[in-house]
């Protein structure tokens, strides 16, 4: 089991070598790639600035709590990107150029996780970083409220993506295809930049148990501004190793019945 | 005149039956596209209800909503993807057939991009203008509708042109979805699809105002909710006109110099 693990891990990072590798051998496509992935700091900036500038914006939400907000869920989402470009996944499986890949002796999801990831999304979760930071130093977050919402990010990240491959591998399953992806995570990049609590309670689950966006962005981000109990934390956890594990297992079940879609 | 059309009307309807060729992922992209509009109205409810203003720089709540729904409306009404056209067939190859057809390149390229806005028309503005004037009283009169088909026409020219532009620059990139993102995405802040033009401050609207960019999304739809007055529409589209006729020529003469430097990439 360890010696699987450990086996798994190198292979994702010599996999991630290799990605960087052909990824900046075209250098002003790169440059390109990153200047786009860190546009989306620019949007979240301005649109919030102008809220808070006409406005008194949303009700419990100052202007730096909901920066911090948004900021963390472009970090979040830029490391899905990193990990694995969904979209992408699916359409290579429509033309079998995934069936040489998993060949390859190593878990299924190890050799997605590993090959389906976009290096320059790295740009979007760095320059939010920054924002995050900007936000956080004006808010005055305490330290061991940082160290806390940390590990939270970590695991409800994990949940996102171990869903959205489940998603990727259903949508194959269902209509052979999965463009409606990108435009699926574009929509939950700008819902999860706004509080949950906004879009009423229907949602509000939706997007904590079926589409886990909430545990990699919202309910974090409550830890980070100080509004959580032990309970909360623990429910937190949880929950989201509940979704990893369903995901996971659901994920394997289906490329169980997987055929090829070309070659 | 209508034989000579024949072959790019046949590209239209291959170009419609293309698009349809997975319904599901074709319908799904669709609801999801027009989700984005009712977040949007979500947070903006959530902002008025804190403010407990009725109007927020000129918009009602219930002319907020009207604008977003009516932006991504009129987004499939002025509409290209010719630059990701001419970026697949760089990348296949089939530029290079493609140019010894019988047919103009630049009017394939047209026709193919026309078979999706027709499709997105029907199956997402006109169900968002429906819905919108179920709701919203809409100022449709005979100056508006007019105004509203030139913003149209000149907006289609202006996003066609710079399409064909960035297009042509896989001729010598191969790929530029990076410089598509980059472009598009601001395109989207300053054409006011991701926030009225009239929520910014003075200065920055009157630069705005300056650019074609209104023309995709601000102006058309402040023309339909009666936002700007008639003179502030025809000074935009006096600007847009003008970055229409200059972009239009540009793209000509840039086309016409790319063309010599096509390689073919593949078969």
């Amino acid at each position: 089991m360890t010696s699987n693990v450990r086996r798994s891990i190198e292979f994702f990072l010599v996999s991630q070598y290799y990605e960087w590798k052909s990824f900046l051998v075209y250098r002003a496509q790169a440059v390109l790639w990153f200047l786009n992935s860190s546009l989306s700091l620019v949007f979240t900036f301005v649109t919030i600035s102008v809220i808070y500038t006409i406005s008194s914006g949303i009700a419990g939400w100052s202007y730096y709590q909901l920066l911090l907000l948004a900021s963390l869920t472009n970090i979040v989402m830029g490391l899905m990107w990193y990990i694995v470009n969904v979209g992408q996944l699916t359409s290579d499986m429509r033309w079998g150029r995934t069936d040489p890949l998993m060949s390859k002796p190593y878990g299924t999801f190890t050799l997605f996780l590993s090959w389906y990831g976009w290096p320059a999304s790295i740009a979007e979760s760095i320059s939010s970083l920054v924002l995050l930071v900007y936000a956080a130093s004006n808010l005055g977050v305490p330290t061991l409220q940082l160290a806390l919402y940390v590990p939270l990010v970590v695991l409800g990240s994990f949940a996102l993506i171990s869903f959205l491959m489940m998603l990727s591998v259903l949508s194959y399953h269902l209509f052979k295809g999965g463009s409606f992806m990108w435009q699926f995570l574009n929509l939950m990049q700008t819902m999860g930049q706004y509080p949950l609590s906004i879009y009423g309670i229907g949602v509000q689950l939706v997007f904590s148990l079926v589409v886990p966006l909430g545990l990699a962005s919202y309910y974090p981000s409550n830890v980070l501004l100080g509004r959580s109990s032990a309970e909360y934390y623990l429910a937190f956890i949880a929950v989201a190793l509940a979704v990893s594990y369903v995901s996971y297992k659901l994920f394997y079940r289906l490329m169980r019945y997987y055929t090829s879609g070309g070659g | 005149m209508f034989e000579s059309l024949e072959p790019y009307l046949a590209i239209f309807r291959i170009g419609i039956k293309d698009n349809l060729a997975y319904k599901t992922d074709f319908a799904l992209t669709s609801v999801f596209r027009l989700a984005g509009s009712l977040v949007m109205l979500l947070v903006w409810t959530a902002i008025y209800l804190a403010s407990h203003a009725t109007s927020i720089g000129g918009f009602t709540l219930t002319a907020i909503y009207a604008y977003f729904f009516l932006i991504n409306a009129v987004h499939y009404v002025i509409y290209s993807n010719i630059d990701e056209f001419i970026q697949d067939d760089v990348q296949s190859g089939s530029v290079a057939s493609s140019l010894i057809k019988p047919i103009r390149y630049p009017l394939n390229l047209l026709f193919r991009t026309l078979s999706e806005n027709a499709l997105l028309i029907v199956v997402a503005s006109l169900p968002l203008f429906a819905i919108v004037a179920a709701f919203y009283p809409l100022n449709l009169n005979a100056e508006s509708i007019a105004l509203l088909l030139a913003v149209v026409v000149i907006g289609n020219i202006v996003v066609m042109s710079l399409d064909f532009l960035i297009g042509s620059l896989s001729i010598y990139m191969t790929n530029i979805y990076g410089i598509m993102s980059v472009f598009w995405g601001v395109v989207s802040l300053l054409s006011g699809g991701i926030i009225p033009l009239s929520l910014f401050s003075q200065q920055t609207q009157s630069i705005l105002f300056m650019l074609p960019f209104q023309l995709l999304a601000y102006t058309p739809a402040s023309i339909l909710l009666g936002t700007i007055s008639y003179a502030q529409a025809i000074h935009a589209l006096f600007f847009g006109a003008a970055w229409a006729a200059g972009l239009s020529v540009f793209a000509y003469f840039w086309w016409e110099r790319s063309v010599k430097k096509v390689m073919s990439a593949g078969g």
